[in-house]
């Protein structure tokens, strides 16, 4: 029961390692948000302000306001969702997977390098143009660690696969 | 004292040569077998009265079970179901690997890369051959995102390759650094004890806070035998995921 109730817990997201990496994501990259409709939301709301300005029912409008306000809070959690609360939600120092998640990140980043060093360096002894196959390999191992950490950190979309989900 | 020690392989058996190749009983192909025996232990037994009101083994492997098919088939669709052997055989090896490398005088199997490497490499290359054989030259567009302007397609291209082989890399190392970091850390503590336990009285009272700093790590220790097993499976579905659908 101890197993499946941990399990379960890793499941919900607590760690990045998530099987569903694609719920994150910027707006409008496949997160499923539309952009247009955001800023149509914000342009009707922009008008709506104009037409009632002349203050005959400030009360109304107040609550109108609000109203909006309150609208608007909704539709930004829905564009980053969990924004507010997941940085809430983790307990600061003492939390494991906080520790998992800093090794996660640093060993894509690591790993990203290593894997065009090793590309560069082959190119390099197979082809012999000894600097320029390690300087351009080198490069673009760091280029693919930067993107493999911004995967893992979900501010990009995990793959050109992911883009339909 | 030395906390890198633990990780000494050792022969057990004398080595045998078939052709020009040594093979040797070392300490880790013991405990390699010792896991298997468990797993064995726990799968035969679980599976042996078939109650429908499981007892509390079957509701253990039931349990492990439902949760491997459940990571699978929610990252990898029903599609990624025929991996299911693949992915259970690893989770479940791996976990059991890294709980028993927590009891003391216990080797810790995947605190070597080259098992881990094994591992990732198994996942890569079913992944790579897979994909293949299954899509033929479509597996390729997994590095050629849609959408992109041609003039800066070959650049984006060339980082998705390098993305793609830096998986095993971080698949294997991520397990591996983590199980011997955390083995080393667990050693240091223990030394700390027994050298101020050397000192006398004073001593003594400067051992209390290594030895509970040592407790405290021990059970962060089993958190993280669970949480990299757990890990390596969900890359491994990920990763699996691309073999199904390359391109979506």
């Amino acid at each position: 029961m101890l197993f499946h109730l941990f399990f379960s817990y890793l499941a919900q997201g607590a760690i990045l390692d998530s099987h569903k990496p694609n719920q994150y994501g910027p707006r409008g990259l496949g997160g499923g948000i539309d952009l247009a409709e955001i800023s149509a939301g914000v342009e009707s709301m922009a008008d709506d302000a104009r037409e009632k300005g002349d203050g005959e029912r400030p009360l109304a409008d107040e609550a109108a306001l609000s109203a909006r306000l309150r609208r608007l809070g909704e539709q930004l959690g829905r564009v980053q969702p969990g924004r507010p609360a997941e940085s809430t939600d983790q307990p600061a120092a003492s939390d494991p997977s906080a520790m998992a998640r800093g090794f996660r990140l640093s060993t894509e980043l690591v790993a990203g390098v290593l894997v065009g060093a090793a590309f560069g360096w082959g190119l390099d002894y197979l082809l012999g143009i000894s600097p320029w196959g390690m300087i351009v390999f080198l490069l673009l191992g760091f280029a693919a660690g930067v993107l493999n950490v911004m995967r893992a950190a979900g501010v990009a979309p995990s793959g050109p696969l992911d883009r339909k989900r | 004292m030395d906390p890198i020690h633990q990780f000494e392989i050792k022969n057990l058996l004398p080595i045998i040569r078939i052709g020009g190749t040594e093979i040797a009983f070392t300490n880790s192909a013991l405990f390699m077998l010792i896991a298997l025996a468990l797993i064995l232990a726990l799968m035969l037994g679980a599976t042996r009265s078939r109650a429908l009101v499981p007892g509390r083994l079957q509701a253990t492997a039931e349990m492990v079970y439902e949760f491997v098919a459940d990571t699978l088939r929610s990252s990898a669709g029903q599609e990624g179901m025929k991996f299911f052997p693949l992915v259970f055989s690893i989770f479940v090896f791996i976990l059991v690997l890294n709980v028993i490398g927590i009891i003391p005088y216990a080797f810790t199997v995947t605190s070597h890369i080259i098992i881990t490497v094994a591992f990732a490499l198994l996942v890569f290359l079913t992944v790579v051959i897979y994909g293949f054989w299954r899509h033929g030259l479509r597996f390729l567009k997994l590095f050629v995102p849609s959408g992109i302007p041609i003039y800066i397609l070959p650049l984006v291209t060339a980082i998705e390759v390098m993305s793609f082989f830096s998986r095993p890399v971080s698949h294997s190392v991520r397990l591996f650094a983590n199980m011997l970091a955390g083995h080393i850390t667990l050693k240091v503590f223990g030394g700390f004890v027994v050298m101020l336990g050397g000192l006398g009285l004073l001593g003594w009272l400067g051992a209390a806070l290594p030895l509970a700093l040592t407790t405290v790590l021990t059970a962060l220790e089993l958190l993280v035998a669970l949480l990299q097993a757990y890990v390596f499976a969900i890359l491994t579905c990920i990763y699996l995921n691309d073999a199904v659908h390359p391109g979506h």
